[in-house]
């Protein structure tokens, strides 16, 4: 999911960084200093989870987690992720500093867009209805980065529908993943730090 | 209790997934001048090679493009340099993923090949007056030639291997992120802190 550099062209890196500023100024306007250790801990979550590929078939996939961080942060999702996307570059060479803003945007976006669809359902009383959002938000947010990626190597020629079809395919495993994985931290999450998901104590229970 | 002990299983599933599968996913390839032939290779971190048929632009420093190519089934690529100069390779593997490489002239300095500048009709001319010499030369460049291809394939997996441990994520690196990532949140819960204790201070100054 990670653009490198020399892939896209100059008006694309510019709107990138543009949004990707507003993204991670709107973050930190929003950011609850006493979440700061569950934003960090996210942050270093979705750092550690780039490197964690899982073969499935021919391929291999790495983890995202971009729809748990949502969730879970909300429009601080552009900070935390903006800080592990600068490391990965520094540390694996993962994307590229010029490329930096559309990397965030492409994967803080989905986060934020699966934070407003589905914040209502996991805080929903029935554990099932839940793990079913919550699943929805980890799988949609690998949807919507796809979308955003193709749509970004649209921008530069590459055929959209295209793209998007293979980034897609390559990707349905992960989703799968990610849909299991995110409900599995939502159901764990509501049961032992609700707030962790800004969820009241003892919502689950209602 | 019981919550603290169920966080620390999940971080301990998490960490123990992470080590037995940790490697990074970018695209790795190199080029190499063999006589008069460059040859390249371009695959993915992870083992997978290049597909068969991925085009491969050849250009010169100007931006000149000065051959295409395609990868076969194992992302090899070979360019015959018709010319003695600095080429740049690029590699488009679709989905974002780029590899670009740069071969100087100095690399291609020990080959037979004409200078850039020289046209055609500058081209040194081997006199046929010392056919003895022209002979032995010629077999020392077959042999120069044989030397190099055998050399390299012995050392081709050696590169690969080099390339991939290259772009691997290792332990450390992802330790020493994490230790960022902490490190940051600890100085704006500080910085936090510090402005917190400062408001009552002036408060209290104030009355």
């Amino acid at each position: 999911m990670h653009i490198v550099d020399g892939a896209l062209s100059m008006p694309v890196l510019a709107a990138g960084v543009v949004f990707t500023i507003a993204g991670v100024a709107i973050g930190l306007k929003k950011l609850n200093y006493d979440h700061l250790p569950q934003v960090g801990v996210l942050s270093a979550v979705f750092f550690v989870a780039s490197t964690i590929h899982l073969p499935v078939g021919f391929s291999s996939v790495h983890l995202i987690l971009n729809g748990l961080i949502g969730l879970a942060l909300g429009w601080t999702a552009f900070p935390a992720l903006f800080v592990a996307l600068i490391l990965q570059a520094v540390f694996f060479g993962f994307g590229g500093f010029l490329v930096l803003g559309v990397n965030v945007f492409n994967i803080a976006m989905p986060a934020v867009v699966m934070y407003y669809l589905c914040r209502q359902g996991i805080a929903s009383g029935s554990p099932r209805v839940a793990a079913t959002w919550g699943a929805l938000g980890g799988a949609g947010a690998i949807v919507l980065t796809t979308l955003l990626v193709a749509g970004c190597l649209a921008l530069v020629g590459d055929a959209f529908w295209l793209a998007a079809k293979i980034t897609l395919i390559a990707h349905i495993p992960v989703m799968l993943v990610e849909g299991f994985v995110t409900a599995s931290a939502v159901l764990l999450i509501r049961q032992v730090k609700p707030d962790f998901l800004n969820i009241p104590e003892g919502a689950e229970h209602d | 209790m019981t919550s603290v002990f169920r966080i620390c299983l999940l971080t301990m599933t998490l960490w123990s997934t992470g080590l037995t599968s940790v490697w990074a996913h970018n695209v790795i390839g190199t080029v190499y001048v063999i006589g008069d032939e460059i040859e390249g290779e371009v695959g993915y971190s992870n083992g997978d090679m290049a597909p068969a048929g991925t085009p491969v632009t050849v250009s010169s420093v100007d931006d000149v493009v000065v051959a295409e190519l395609e990868t076969d089934a194992e992302g090899f690529f070979i360019y015959r340099a018709a010319q003695r100069m600095s080429f740049k390779f690029h590699v488009d593997l679709g989905a974002g993923h780029i590899f670009d490489a740069a071969l100087s002239v100095n690399e291609l300095a020990a080959s037979e090949l004409p200078a850039n500048e020289l046209s055609v009709g500058e081209l040194p001319v081997l006199s046929d007056d010392v056919p003895g010499a022209m002979v032995f030369n010629t077999k020392q460049r077959e042999l120069d030639l044989m030397i190099q291809k055998a050399v390299a394939k012995q050392i081709k997996p050696l590169r690969k291997a080099i390339q991939t441990y290259q772009a691997r994520a290792t332990f450390q690196d992802i330790l020493g992120g994490i230790g960022y990532i902490f490190g940051l949140c600890g100085l704006a819960i500080w910085f936090r802190q510090r402005k917190d204790r400062k408001v009552p201070e002036n408060e209290a100054n104030t009355q």
